[in-house]
């Protein structure tokens, strides 16, 4: 059913329960997974308007949250999950899409952090990839 | 981990696909599948199950999709799929999320097509804005 999972994760609470998914899919259909968590200097968002959830997707300067991700990572391992770490530089969503290109991706899982509410006008992780993805996209229901 | 999938369909090309993929996840997870269609005139939702010639009328575009859901039913459970429909009128992002929470799925599957054009007010990007469950967005164009 699926041969190549990616998923996005800023290493917070809400985007590992999309990673757990992903990863119970992987492990169900026997797809490769590539965890993706981009990375940008925090300087780098500094007035540029794109609001504090946004900013929460950038991971790399966050030690906290990068230790999440690694014990993650680890976890999944153990499980006996084929999983590949990419931490490119740059805007998450972007990131996640050329991965997904890249690695010829089946599906694409996301946390639904940012969907609703009034947020959802202005360009949410999850709400840009819907827009650009080149193949199918899970929304795990996350807030 | 999924025990209810519901799917939209308004019986087009896209949707069909959208429809497939979503059997195959509900075959894959042996959960019911609910096929879930917004129209434009019918009083209440109905559910549809061996009833359907009752609830066709001669003339009324409702019928079509009713009939429609009828037929994909009925080729859904020759493959064993615990498969039922839910019908309801009004726009369909708000429909569908409605159904949805109606029959307790925990996956809405949507073909993507409107996706692309980035206006607000395509049907699969309403979902995934409304949807009370996980979105399931199938690329069909």
């Amino acid at each position: 059913m699926f041969k190549t999972i990616v998923v996005g994760t800023d290493g917070s609470d809400t985007a590992d329960r999309a990673v757990s998914r992903a990863a119970e899919l992987a492990a169900l259909t026997g797809a490769r997974l590539h965890v993706v968590s981009a990375y940008r200097p925090a300087a780098a968002r500094v007035g540029d308007g794109s609001g504090a959830e946004a900013a929460q997707w950038t991971v790399g300067s966050d030690f906290r949250a990068d230790a999440v991700l690694q014990r993650t990572l680890a976890r999944l391992r153990a499980e006996g999950i084929s999983v590949d770490e990419h931490a490119p530089k740059g805007d998450s969503a972007d990131a996640i899409v050329q991965v997904a290109a890249s690695e010829e991706a089946d599906l694409i899982v996301l946390g639904s952090k940012g969907m609703r509410g009034k947020r959802r006008l202005l360009g949410s992780v999850p709400n840009k990839v819907s827009h650009h993805a080149t193949c199918d996209l899970l929304i795990v229901h996350t807030d | 981990m999924l025990s209810t999938v519901a799917v939209g369909t308004d019986g087009s090309p896209t949707a069909a696909k959208a429809v497939e993929a979503a059997a195959e996840i509900a075959q894959r997870f042996d959960a019911k599948l609910v096929l879930l269609s917004a129209c434009r005139n019918s009083r209440q939702p109905v559910t549809l199950g061996g009833r359907s010639e009752e609830l066709q009328w001669v003339d009324n575009p409702d019928a079509r999709m009713r009939e429609m859901l009828s037929r994909t039913e009925e080729k859904l459970r020759e493959r064993d799929i615990d498969c039922t429909s839910l019908i309801d009128d009004g726009d369909p992002g708000e429909v569908l999320s409605r159904l949805a929470a109606e029959c307790n799925a925990d996956l809405l599957v949507i073909g993507n097509r409107g996706m692309q054009r980035r206006v607000l007010g395509s049907v699969p990007n309403a979902v995934t804005h409304k949807a009370p469950c996980s979105v399931y967005v199938v690329k069909t164009t």
